[in-house]
């Protein structure tokens, strides 16, 4: 059950117990948020435990014993992934099983499944591209994603992606195309479909890095510009969702779109980083293409926002739809070489960080958000430190930013206060 | 349905194993068996984990030795491109480079591979290397460590490790086991060349080339049978197959030196022969073009070997142990002209 759900009827105990309601209304009450037991810390141990025991069959493989035949050793893999997942069909069907002993007998089935990848090759001494058995044993997992459906699948086919992707850049120095397509077809409709935050946390995260990673053997200067076109197309994405079937999704979204996008803003806002945007050579198609679509995403999303939801978003959102825009617009604009700004647009990057960082701590004040308002004033509070070490070499001019710093964090802390109160008192 | 579909998933799972499996058992078990000897040790082979790192002799082809469509530089640098390497096997069932070509031979043995990129000829057009998918042997774990030592280091006896391939029609290997060559190599270096700094070459006198030392042992345990003929006509100075320029050697004494049963050298289990090599000698002079000269002078930026190789069967018949010469030839590591081994 969720945290406000167990809040919810730990509270209703209480009132009950202190004579505050009748016993027919806490009956409809708990009713009302029934506890929807998902035996989550069953299933993560399960999980856990098969994904142990398949490593261990792995290693135990791995060892080599030349005193197994080699079709003891492959009629062994073959015995343990059908017996698994024969099990686990079985247990599903004739007996009152619990879902997590399924799920973990699936995942077991699995893993044995890469087990058997690893134990062929090194029977056969292939030596193919090993990356390549990352694909094949996600696509295992990724298959039963959907067919159970099982989201512990999903998160093992997003870790299996990813180290498909990362083994083709870090050791072959190569782009790898499919895993962001694997990703973005495979896994975030799976998460949508099973209204799975978490999942979809992880895959945005994945997509977020293969792409980024994934253009470093093509140019490694189109890395900012590849981070922010997707951090942007995120938080308009959370922007959308927010009237969708998974409106919950919108947060994970917006979380994702705004830690990507302030990362690189904030890496934008040294001037050196600044200066390499216009450095890409898109001499190469498929360079084009790693810098085009990420931006269409981007520029698609901002107008979708602008012409279905911009009018219905209060001010505060305005104002930030309107303040990502020009970063987008002075990313794009570099790269092409459209606008020659050069390091100067450091200080552009500064303004527009630090006007978020006001809307936040207004919309965070205005919102009771505690948590909006802290993160806002360490962000303010970051880039101010960081620009102190690089601006000032008087001890009097540092002196003075750490007094406005004091004075500003003192302020908002005063204002949000207030604010709080002002609200309590007009509820009462 | 949905019972049907996981029941499909979890088969295909299985027969992805069974194909990847039946396809190389299938070669194992009707593929034509050859013997592929592995290069000279080279340092810069690494044991990772519980697998050795294999190099072959076929995987570096000097461009020379190439046919067909790929003699086009431009197809030789495109790393991946299919390669198909023609082989011919010995009595022994040692099989040796033929030729190399981008076109499936009609007949005969061959072996399929892809161009790669090799740090070592990233600037130089004269060789490539090739994989072929059985670069790495898998073993008991702690047992690697055995085959290092067996195969030997940089200045010991380095005895070739020979891998059992079995290969299918359209070219593809695969590894069944291997075995020791039953003749082990070594080189030592007796003589550097001394070279006083800032004095020009033309104006040294006295020998710039190494003098060194081969020595051939047969580890196996069976009595072994070599040539060695005339002024060590056995032993031949070859360039590596990456030089830059085609050294030949330049000495044709060996040529006309008649076989007799005097030079057939016995060796009995263990027991080892070894000749001098001193490369000042004319013996040992390279050709360059029309210059002819001691590698110290001609070939300073040069890599060498000194191989071992055994006549041409016909050559043999007036032999009375013709029957039992073995017929191979074994490389030393690659040197160059100031006695550095690699």
């Amino acid at each position: 059950m969720s945290r406000h759900d167990k809040w919810l009827h730990g509270e209703i105990a209480q009132w009950r117990s202190e004579g505050v309601i009748e016993q027919e209304l806490a009956a409809v009450l708990a009713a009302r948020y029934p506890i929807t037991d998902k035996e989550w810390s069953r299933i993560i141990f399960s999980v856990l435990g098969a994904v142990l025991l398949g490593l261990g069959v792995i290693l135990f493989f791995a060892y080599n014993w030349e005193n197994l035949p080699k079709f003891a050793k492959l009629g062994l893999i073959f015995a343990a992934l059908l017996g698994s997942h024969g099990a686990a069909l079985w247990s599903a069907r004739h007996t009152a099983a619990p879902a997590s002993l399924v799920e973990g007998l699936h995942i077991l089935g699995v893993m044995l499944f890469g087990a058997g990848i690893w134990l062929v090759a090194q029977i056969y001494h292939i030596d193919e591209h090993y990356p390549n058995a990352f694909l094949f044993w996600s696509l295992g997992a990724l298959s039963l994603a959907w067919a159970l459906p099982s989201l512990a699948q999903g998160f093992l086919a997003v870790l299996l992606i990813a180290l498909w992707s990362a083994f083709d850049v870090f050791d072959f120095h190569w782009t790898n195309h499919w895993a962001p397509l694997l990703i973005a077809c495979g896994i975030v409709p799976l998460a949508w479909m099973q209204r799975s935050r978490l999942l979809l946390f992880f895959a945005l995260l994945a997509l977020l890095l293969l792409l980024v990673w994934g253009v470093v053997p093509l140019d490694d200067d189109l890395i900012i510009a590849v981070a922010m076109f997707i951090s942007v197309s995120y938080i308009f994405a959370g922007l959308l969702v927010s009237e969708t079937a998974f409106a919950e999704s919108h947060t994970i979204f917006k979380l994702m779109g705004f830690t990507g996008y302030f990362i690189f803003l904030y890496v934008l806002s040294f001037a050196k980083a600044s200066k390499g945007l216009d450095n890409v050579n898109f001499s190469r198609v498929v360079i084009m293409l790693y810098f085009a679509v990420p931006l269409a995403l981007a520029v698609l999303g901002c107008f979708w926002v602008l012409l279905t939801r911009l009018g219905r978003l209060d001010r505060l959102w305005q104002w930030q739809w309107a303040l990502i825009i020009i970063p987008l617009l002075l990313v794009a604009g570099m790269s092409l070489e459209l606008l020659p700004l050069g390091g100067s647009a450091a200080i552009l990057f500064n303004l527009v960080f630090l006007a978020h960082c006001v809307l936040f701590i207004v919309q965070g004040s205005r919102d009771v958000d505690a948590k909006l308002v802290s993160i806002a004033c360490v962000l303010f509070a970051l880039l101010t430190i960081t620009r102190y070490v690089d601006l000032f070499d008087s001890l009097l001019l540092r002196s003075l930013v750490f007094l406005l710093l004091g004075a500003g964090v003192f302020v908002v802390g005063n204002f949000y206060s207030r604010t709080k109160r002002r609200i309590g008192e007009a509820g009462v | 349905m949905r019972r049907i579909l996981i029941l499909g998933c979890v088969l295909a799972q299985a027969l992805v194993l069974v194909l990847m499996a039946a396809g190389r058992e299938y070669i194992v078990q009707f593929g034509e068996t050859v013997y592929l000897r592995t290069a000279p040790l080279d340092p810069r082979d690494l044991l990772r984990g519980d697998f050795v790192r294999l190099d072959y002799a076929i995987s570096t082809i000097s461009v020379g030795q190439i046919r067909g469509g790929l003699q086009d530089k431009d197809k030789l640098k495109t790393k991946g491109r299919k390669v198909f390497v023609a082989l011919s096997k010995n009595a022994d069932g040692l099989a040796s480079f033929a030729y190399a070509t981008d076109v499936r031979p009609d007949t005969g043995l061959y072996i399929r591979g892809r161009l790669m990129r090799h740090w070592r000829f990233r600037n130089t057009a004269s060789a490539v290397r090739v994989k072929y998918g059985i670069e790495q042997l898998f073993v008991e774990q702690g047992k690697g460590i055995a085959i290092e030592k067996r195969r030997g280091g940089r200045d010991a006896l380095q005895i070739p490790l020979e891998v059992e391939v079995a290969l299918s029609r359209s070219g593809t290997g695969v590894i069944k086991g291997h075995r020791w060559s039953r003749l082990g190599i070594r080189l030592e270096v007796l003589r550097m060349p001394r070279r006083p700094r800032n004095v020009p070459i033309d104006q040294l006198e006295g020998p710039l080339s190494p003098k060194l030392k081969v020595t051939l042992k047969n580890v196996s345990e069976q009595p072994f049978v070599l040539l060695d003929p005339g002024p060590h006509c056995g032993f031949d100075i070859v360039p590596v197959k990456w030089s830059q320029k085609e050294y030949v050697a330049a000495d044709g004494t060996c040529r006309t030196t008649p076989l007799t049963d005097r030079d057939v050298i016995e060796l009995a289990p263990q027991q080892t022969y070894s000749v001098e090599i001193d490369l000042s000698q004319p013996r040992w002079h390279v050709r360059d073009g029309d210059a002819i000269g001691e590698i110290g002078r001609l070939a300073q930026n040069g890599q060498f070997r000194i191989v071992y190789r055994a006549p041409e069967p016909a050559a043999l018949n007036s032999l009375s142990k013709a029957d039992h010469v073995w017929l191979g030839h074994l490389p030393t590591r690659a040197f160059n002209a100031f006695g550095r081994i690699d």
